[in-house]
């Protein structure tokens, strides 16, 4: 950021469309979504004002109060009052206000006019309000609060003209304020009295979309019924809708490895890039069509409001877990990935919810885990993909990893006691929208890019250590069972076989497991290599490939390896262990400690162990081994 | 076809290398506090 650049503040309730803003003015990408508490930390970007002049913005997480505890709370008011050690204090704050809910989102705009910095009011959302049937005054409510009024779409990016030329200099001078300050009675009788002359609501009451689709979608019994369809069709939808595409990738894995093998005589290089880094990484890869549908969906609810539903849905069920709504969010983004889930939980106001959020956000069966249960799940219902079938195991793996959670947090809550101020649960519903295709797709590239980042750079490193793992030591032998025996990994398999003999698993399986500590995903990987799965085959499908050869897996004894106790003792210990080094580093920034981190890591790690021990041995008493 | 010597030297080279470069990661993760995991959600 450059000091000579005068520096403008988005600010605004949650919701208002300040991100949606920010990217307008600047260009960025950053995450918008239909629900509050999307920003939780300052994005900064640069745009020009009509005339040209350079100018620094920043985009502040919104808060319907600067008196608030919660940590984005905490942000927003230090940089607006210019106590933030690393942000200046703002020349000119950019009010974000929904113009369909004046009443409320003016609060905010009169604790900061009180603040004496130089505001500019930007009406969002009017396209909406009209359509709610509300008569907006823009310029009874730039005379009634003495600053000026800019009405905007910045979805439809429109107004931004009109906003762009209100930043210049002379910046507005500070009104007269004409509440008392600092009395929130008095302010909000003056906000109220304002919304009612800038926004003229209709005599009748006309229902809306929103509010007719809310009567089912928030219904007791209804709200629920279309929650689990929901999330049901999003499930079935991943496995139909992908297998096209991931056809595509398989049949170029394969070309790839005939033409290299065509090319080069037999020796370790070749091994290395068929078996090591096409094979491993490949089978990998293979999953990017399923991700990506996921992080679809998942923006797709954002975008259209339906998340605060989904939030409100679970509330009452939250509380009796000692969380509230509030933490719902996080949790919900943490299905993607348990890194912004953690950093959503500081819309929390209370420090001890928040905690117990961020303990419990890595149950939620995030993306990287997917590629795991893909291989798995099939093996359970005889190897085919696809169906009904598959879609129930695979949204009985998210309840089970979201009901322990839910466990566990009320245990945690129990523990650390009542909160010593009480706070209020309070989610705004937003009027659906349609969704914002190019944020969604724009977002959808962004994830897919980190994951195809994350496969050619650590998992691709990952495979190549594996590859030289079950190499080396050479043995000049016949027979692959003692060469592989000989290797290093034949070794360390040798090791800690005893200890995950117990859980369904032998030495090879327990060293694909030691892999994924790295990143879960390898594990598929590494499972292609340890039980040298042949690539090349023809007419093969890698994921069938690693299915066929562990289905014909067995003990010394002739007993199946892979039998149906072992797969479910496998997915119960993908379904609990934190295998992500990075969530605990962010666990720890996030709690300030990394005491929560290491013993979030490693409380975790132990309930796997155990969870997937008791299992094996009930279903081993149950024959299923 | 037997084997040529340069095809296990070069898989060595690769594995040497991949084994240096972990090696510098985890060094400048280290100096950082940053574990440059790539998620674009990250260290924001």
């Amino acid at each position: 950021m450059e000091a000579s650049n005068d520096l403008i503040a988005l600010a605004g309730n949650p919701n208002a469309g300040k991100t949606t803003l920010f990217n307008a003015l600047t260009g960025s990408i950053e995450k918008v979504g239909n629900y509050p508490g999307v920003t939780v930390s300052v994005k900064q970007g640069g745009m020009r004002s009509a005339h040209g002049k350079a100018l620094d913005l920043i985009d502040l997480p919104g808060c319907y109060s600067l008196e608030g505890g919660s940590p984005d709370q905490q942000i927003a008011r230090d940089v607006l009052r210019g106590d933030n050690a690393k942000i200046p204090k703002p020349d000119l704050v950019v009010c974000v206000l929904d113009a369909s809910n004046l009443e409320r989102h003016l609060q905010i705009a009169l604790e900061i006019i009180e603040l004496e910095i130089p505001v500019v009011v930007a009406l969002n959302m009017v396209d909406l309000a009209e359509k709610a049937g509300l008569r907006l005054d823009p310029v009874k409510l730039s005379e009634e609060l003495g600053v000026p009024v800019v009405p905007i779409q910045a979805d439809k990016g429109k107004g931004l003209v009109e906003l762009k030329q209100s930043l210049g200099h002379p910046f507005p001078a500070t009104p007269e304020i004409h509440w008392e300050t600092g009395d929130a009675e008095s302010r909000r009788a003056f906000g109220l009295q304002v919304a009612d002359l800038a926004a003229r609501r209709p005599e009748a009451h006309t229902s809306t979309v929103s509010d007719k689709l809310d009567r089912i979608l928030l219904h007791p019994v209804l709200g629920w019924v279309c929650f689990i369809g929901i999330m049901f069709t999003l499930f079935w939808s991943i496995f139909s809708f992908a297998g096209i595409p991931m056809g595509w990738i398989e049949s170029l894995q394969d070309w790839t490895t005939g033409i290299i093998e065509g090319a080069m005589a037999e020796g370790d290089l070749r091994d290395l890039i068929t078996q090591g880094i096409i094979g491993g990484v490949g089978s990998v890869v293979i999953f990017l069509p399923q991700i990506l549908l996921l992080f679809f969906f998942i923006g797709l609810m954002e975008s259209s409001g339906y998340m605060s539903r989904a939030a409100f849905l679970m509330d009452g069920f939250m509380s009796r877990v000692g969380l509230s709504g509030k933490a719902f969010l996080p949790l919900l983004s943490s299905y993607a990935c348990a890194i912004p889930g953690v950093m959503a939980t500081r819309t929390i106001d209370s420090p001890k919810e928040r905690l117990v959020t961020i303990f419990v956000a890595p149950w939620m069966s995030c993306s990287a885990r997917l590629p795991v249960y893909l291989l798995l799940v099939p093996m359970l219902l005889g190897g085919s993909e696809g169906g009904a079938k598959q879609a129930l195991i695979f949204l009985s793996i998210y309840v089970l990893g979201t009901l322990t959670a839910f466990v566990v947090a009320r245990i945690l809550r129990g523990k650390l006691g009542p909160d010593e101020v009480p706070t209020h649960f309070l989610l705004e519903l937003p009027p659906y929208r349609f969704p914002q295709w190019k944020y969604i797709f724009r977002h959808v590239l962004d994830r897919g890019w980190a994951f195809l980042k994350n496969a050619g750079t650590v998992i691709l490193g990952i495979m190549i250590l594996l590859w030289a793992a079950t190499t080396y030591p050479k043995l000049d032998s016949d027979d692959p069972a003692e060469v592989l025996s000989h290797t290093i990994v034949g070794r360390i398999s040798h090791v800690i076989e005893p200890i995950v003999k117990p859980m369904g698993f032998d030495g090879r399986t327990g060293t694909a497991i030691l892999t994924s500590f790295a990143a879960r995903e390898v594990f598929v990987g590494s499972m292609a290599q340890l039980f040298h799965v042949d690539e090349a085959d023809e007419d093969s499908e890698t994921r069938n490939s690693i299915r066929d050869q562990l289905a014909k897996e067995t003990w010394p004894d002739g007993r199946k390896m892979f039998s149906p106790a072992a797969v479910i003792s496998l997915l119960i210990f993908y379904i609990y262990a934190l295998q992500c080094l990075p969530t605990t580093a962010v666990v720890a920034r996030e709690t300030g400690s990394w005491k929560w981190g290491i013993g979030q890591f490693i409380f975790m790690t132990v309930f796997a162990g155990v969870a997937s021990l008791i299992v094996y041995q009930l279903a081993k008493l149950f024959g299923l081994a | 076809m037997e084997s040529p010597d340069w095809q296990a030297w070069t898989a060595l080279g690769i594995v040497a290398i991949t084994v240096i470069l972990f090696a510098v990661r985890a060094k400048r993760s280290n100096s950082s506090g940053c574990s440059n995991c790539g998620k674009d959600d990250g260290c924001s």
